[in-house]
């Protein structure tokens, strides 16, 4: 058994694995990899994409999932910064939220009462908020920023930048939560085997609207962070948010298959994507390079995915 | 109080027209008592136990628990109605440790919304500590070996404080020493006044742990009687017993050269050393309880499995079988267990379904297809196999259980297929419908071709073999010909022991 | 009684036309350059390349698949292909430019093969790759928007009502290929069902590869058409053109569960989003509004589709 069980913890920690190499072979290579201004960068990139992979995590243990956030990220810097102008920012603050709130419950409502396909849903709303959010700006940035909110957005604590302790913030609570709430347990046996669950009496609808929900709470809070932070709201924004979170999300080890994964991991998993495109970006790849690599990172992920995922149902079969 | 914890009245249960599950039921459950539920698969057991839990709704007859009338519509009521499962497809959530599952669904929290772990922890731990057995709870239920899962199951259901608990064929894989404390754990629910409903097939088992016995067959109670005042021998014969001659044609046996030599085959993790051979001409039987391998082989050899070892012979000749396309090009062809899930596509029709598996005979200017070439072949083959439809293009939905398993026939032999491998080839299928694929089989087999047939029907595949491979565990045990003047408790006894 | 029921029926299946119908009527109403002559040669200029591209869809989702990259290898190839026809020639130009959607076809048949995945699977794979083919667009061009330089074969395929003569051969031929040959009817049994397609003998894992090969293909020579019909070129050509041919394939009649559907259907599709799009410019709806329009058709659509043909409820990776 002993090989069994060194395979399975490899397996089960492949992300820390790969981290390291990465980590170790840049280190040789480049001289200005393990500085603290450069880790500082790293975490400075990943701190708002981190936010929303929380919130993808929880979707993804329980086995739906969201291609809409990009969408919404970009409406909500765009309604962030033109309402902190007109209305000041506690309104603007709380209207974010709100739309965040209503888009994830329309998401959540057509998958779980009506039963369509979460693929095809979040689909067709990441299209409706894309025209919302190009029909609003008519394709141009909106730049304008109060003052101390773009101190606050690039602003730093301590010597840990603000945005990465919200960052930071939310991976604590998204794992408190899952790990030691009814409701974070729930959500694993609703992704881990619906049927058991439903017989179990945990409500599955509930659960499945929820997590969409949290997702448009978390992706309109990493909006109004990412308004701060540049200052501006433009409908490019988020266009490949669900893609790089949901790698993120199943390199740290959370299958698409639902019931499996934690917060911790894709900690590591956005660590890893964190580190890797640092890496490219000081070995000089060009930003179209890079986002051909991000493509298929997503493609590789998914097909070792779904190959695992096979190999695990074969096994329960005998 | 009534003597009567769980009375079962005159239940039926008919899915369909045709498929009648259940008739006239009676099943009476002392309070207190271990009372075992014995009958082949197919009998009705598992049918019964679902409308117990809530899964159906019996198409005739009432049930009392605790001497008040309930209706379970969904198992959630039932598990309030005091009735517990234990099922041999368990019901964890892999991902979740032991303590999780066995608390599914009945998670308490303190104000803030987390888990009382600190209590709930030493709830199980108490419980496995007063049935002595260890067990990791912190561990996925994933990584758990079956009695540990089966383990926590039963805790799942006690902590539930059920009157009831139902449990499912709990040994078919524990060890002997796991047994005693199962039995153990059921002697302590005795005492505690819960009621258990054993399932099984085991007849050492039922004569050790259990005060009463009800046997099924086809959907009757054959008998009810209290477990010291029958035999052995007795049970299996009410099991099995039927007239064999009056439902089975009759065959001259007479098989011709072997055609198909299976040596050494084995799956990866399940299936090992397992050799037979197939003659032209014969029934080949397999026989066994579910999950001895019985369907594995069949995959295996038609291609639609790994094999990890094992040759294949046809005429002499070694083959290749690496996927269906190659079972199909040797003139392999599979009725799987499951005709609409994976013989059928339900929603295409009764041509559309025949034809699939030999395209090239219907496109007369390959590769376009000739629909009036179509329609003739197809109605060849309705006529052939007497397949009752009004007409080829009918869907196949609408076509009933036997129907449908003639349509799928079919389809191997327009394929020219020369191998056919039934599983299950009457399930869910009526009386007469049965018969005439009875018919259909030794039609075939005098033509020369060769069957290979999984039943767990007794009876059905006694008559129709004319040698039995009978598995137990992924392991070949034994194989039995005609001649040999076996019966079929002979069968029952080589699968089981 | 009977009779209620039968008309129920009729407008249930017909829903989607009638409501069309009206809509039609109620735009020609407002707006009478709907119906003008002009008109109907722009819907039909625009029919055209969401036509062809709706094709190679309808393959994929007839099989059970849905391919996203299909717009972003209408940008790539589009880019392409004004570079090879200027520096090879028409003939060469054409066949380099429509090898590259074979190849990216291929790909990702030969990956959703592999790995035995299922509609699930083909969602993110596709969204992958059309990632990858957007960002290989812009590296190909520089960010470059380009002007067509040369006259010809390739030309001249974009100029007057040739589109739409491309469109109808294409879907003449690939109404004929899924209905009436052997191959089309494998496709369709792996869509219905693959389990028991594989059980028949059918090798699915070829047919899979095969699909998604002609899918790229067939959006290859989209691109190709729209390049020639706009005389340019510019790496966000095919934005958003995945959704109208997807919309069209839904809309029309093709369903998402896989196993049903004609090119008939696609025609249809194809015919009302076309018109759809033309009678929002019109009534002055551009571009970004439209795109809300859009999601809402699409998730429309396919909720009808559900309702008519229930699945069995899967989670995302289950389908696995």
């Amino acid at each position: 058994m002993n090989r069994h069980k060194l395979v399975h913890l490899l397996k089960n920690n492949i992300v820390v694995v790969a981290l390291l190499l990465i980590v170790a072979v840049m280190a040789l290579v480049s001289n200005t990899f393990l500085t603290a201004a450069n880790i500082q960068n790293i975490f400075g990139q990943i701190a708002i994409n981190g936010i929303v992979a929380f919130g993808m995590t929880y979707a993804i243990i329980c086995g739906e999932f969201d291609l809409s956030c990009g969408s919404l990220l970009a409406v909500v810097t765009i309604l962030f910064i033109d309402l902190s102008k007109r209305a000041g920012i506690p309104a603007a603050v709380l209207v974010c939220l709100l739309t965040g709130f209503v888009v994830g419950l329309v998401n959540g409502l057509l998958v779980s009462k009506l039963k369509i396909s979460a693929f095809v849903v979040t689909l067709g709303m990441m299209v409706a908020l894309k025209g919302v959010a190009l029909s609003y700006t008519q394709g141009k940035p909106i730049n304008y920023i109060n003052d101390s909110l773009y101190a606050f957005g690039n602003g730093s604590l301590w010597g840990i930048q603000n945005i990465v302790f919200f960052f930071l913030i939310v991976f604590v609570a998204a794992e408190i939560i899952l790990r030691f709430t009814k409701f974070g347990r729930n959500l694993y046996a609703t992704g881990g085997n619906q049927t058991a669950a439903k017989m179990a009496g945990i409500r599955v609808d509930f659960y499945k609207t929820s997590i969409f929900v949290i997702i448009g709470l978390v992706t309109a809070l990493a909006g109004i962070i990412m308004a701060c932070r540049t200052g501006a709201g433009n409908s490019l924004f988020g266009g490949d948010l669900s893609m790089t979170v949901v790698s993120a999300v199943v390199i740290g080890g959370s299958s698409l298959s639902g019931g499996r994964g934690n917060a911790i991991k894709t900690f590591f998993g956005m660590l890893v994507l964190g580190v890797l495109f640092n890496a490219l970006m000081i070995l000089g790849v060009q930003a179209n390079w890079q986002d051909v690599i991000k493509g298929a990172i997503l493609i590789l992920v998914i097909a070792l995915d779904a190959t695992f995922a096979r190999g695990r149902k074969k096994l329960g079969r005998a | 109080m009534s003597e009567y914890i769980l009375e079962m009245m005159d239940i039926s249960k008919s899915f369909g027209s045709n498929v009648q599950a259940l008739s006239h039921v009676n099943f009476k459950v002392k309070r207190g008592e271990v009372h075992a539920l014995i009958g082949e698969n197919g009998a009705g057991k598992s049918t019964l136990m679902k409308i117990l839990n809530g899964v159906y709704s019996p198409s005739g007859g009432e049930y009392r628990v605790d001497g008040k009338r309930v209706s379970f519509r969904n198992t959630r009521q039932a598990a309030e109605g005091g009735i517990s499962f234990v099922f041999q497809e368990l019901n964890l959530i892999p991902t979740l440790s032991a303590l999780e599952n066995a608390f599914l669904g009945r998670l308490e929290t303190d104000r803030l919304g987390f888990v009382r772990w600190k209590k709930h922890r030493q709830q199980l731990e108490e419980f496995f500590s007063s049935i002595d057995f260890e067990l990791d709870i912190d561990a996925p239920a994933e990584d758990l070996s079956i009695a540990e899962k089966q383990m926590v199951e039963i805790a799942k259901a006690l902590l539930l404080n059920a009157k009831i608990i139902v449990m499912d064929e709990p040994t078919a894989t524990l060890t002997q020493v796991e047994i005693e404390k199962l039995f153990a754990i059921i002697k302590s629910l005795k005492a505690k006044g819960v009621t258990v409903v054993y399932i099984s097939h085991r007849m050492e088992e039922i004569f050790q742990i259990c005060d009463t016995v009800t046997v099924l067959r086809d959907g009757r109670v054959i008998d009810t009687q209290p477990v010291a005042q029958v035999d052995r021998a007795g049970i299996i014969e009410k099991m099995v017993g039927r007239t064999i001659d009056v439902e089975f044609p009759a065959r001259d046996y007479c098989p011709g050269e072997v055609l198909m030599e299976v040596a050494d085959l084995c799956t990866p993790g399940f299936l090992r050393d397992i050799h037979f051979d197939l003659r032209k001409g014969e029934i080949l039987g397999i026989a066994g309880l579910v999950g001895s391998g019985r369907s594995e082989i069949a995959r295996a050899v038609f291609g639609a499995d790994k094999m990890e070892k094992g040759t294949v012979r046809i005429n002499g000749k070694v083959v290749q079988i690496r996927s269906t396309m190659d079972a199909k090009r040797n003139s392999i062809g599979l009725v799987p267990e499951d005709r609409k899930e994976e013989g059928l596509a339900v929603e295409f029709s009764v041509l559309r379904n025949i034809t699939v598996t030999n395209l090239k005979k219907v496109a007369r200017f390959w590769p376009f297809i000739s629909p009036p070439r179509e329609r003739q072949l197809s109605g060849k083959s309705i006529k052939e196999l007497n397949i009752k439809t009004p007409s080829s293009s009918q869907i196949m939905n609408n076509l009933s259980g036997g129907n449908q398993q003639k349509v799928v026939l079919a389809k191997w032999l327009f394929a020219d297929a020369d191998i056919l491998i039934l599983d299950e080839p009457t399930r869910g299928i009526d009386v007469g419908a049965k018969f005439e694929i009875y018919l259909l089989m030794n039609e075939l087999v005098k033509r020369g071709k060769s069957i290979i047939m999984i039943s767990s029907e007794l009876p059905e595949i006694f008559a129709m073999s004319d040698r039995i491979l009978v598995m137990q565990d992924g392991r070949l045990k034994a194989c039995v010909d005609k001649s040999e003047n076996k019966t079929p408790e002979d069968i029952m006894q080589l699968a089981i022991g | 009684m009977q009779n209620k029921n039968r008309i129920g029926g009729f407008l249930a299946r017909h829903a989607i036309l009638i409501v069309f119908a009206i809509l039609c009527i109620a735009v020609a109403i407002i707006e009478h350059r709907f119906v003008s002559l002009q008109n109907i040669r722009n819907i039909l200029n625009q029919i055209s390349v969401i036509g062809i591209l709706s094709c190679g869809m309808t393959f994929v989702i007839v099989s059970g698949y849905i391919n996203l990259s299909v717009g972003s290898i209408m940008s790539i190839v589009g880019i392409v292909v004004l570079k090879t026809v200027a520096s090879m020639g028409d003939a060469p130009g054409l066949l380099v430019a429509l090898a590259v959607g074979v190849l990216v076809g291929a790909v990702t048949g030969i990956i959703m093969s592999l790995i035995e995945g299922k509609l699930g699977e083909s969602f993110m794979v596709t969204y992958g790759m059309q990632s990858v083919c957007a960002a290989l667009a812009l590296i190909v061009s520089g960010g470059l928007f380009m002007m067509s330089t040369t006259t010809g074969v390739f030309s001249s395929m974009g100029t007057g009502l040739t589109p739409i003569y491309i469109f109808l051969v294409l879907i003449v031929l690939c109404h004929v290929f899924l209905t009436q040959t052997v191959w089309g009817r494998n496709i369709y049994f792996l869509g219905a069902n693959p389990v028991a397609a594989k059980l028949s003998g059918i090798n699915t894992r070829l047919y899979i590869t095969i699909v998604f090969t002609l899918c790229g293909f067939i959006s290859a020579l989209a691109g190709i058409v729209l390049t020639s019909r706009v005389a340019s070129a510019n790496p966000n050509a095919g934005v958003g053109y995945e959704l109208d041919a997807i919309s069209a394939c839904v809309v029309g009649g093709v369903s998402m569960k896989g196993g049903k559907g004609t090119f008939l259907h696609t025609l249809k599709g194809v015919v009302i989003i076309g018109m759809l799009g033309n009678a929002l410019n019109l009534l002055g709806i551009t571009t970004y509004p439209q795109m809300i329009v859009k999601g809402f058709v699409i998730v429309l659509a396919v909720s009808m589709d559900a309702f008519t043909r229930p699945a069995p409820s899967r989670k995302v990776g289950e389908a696995a």
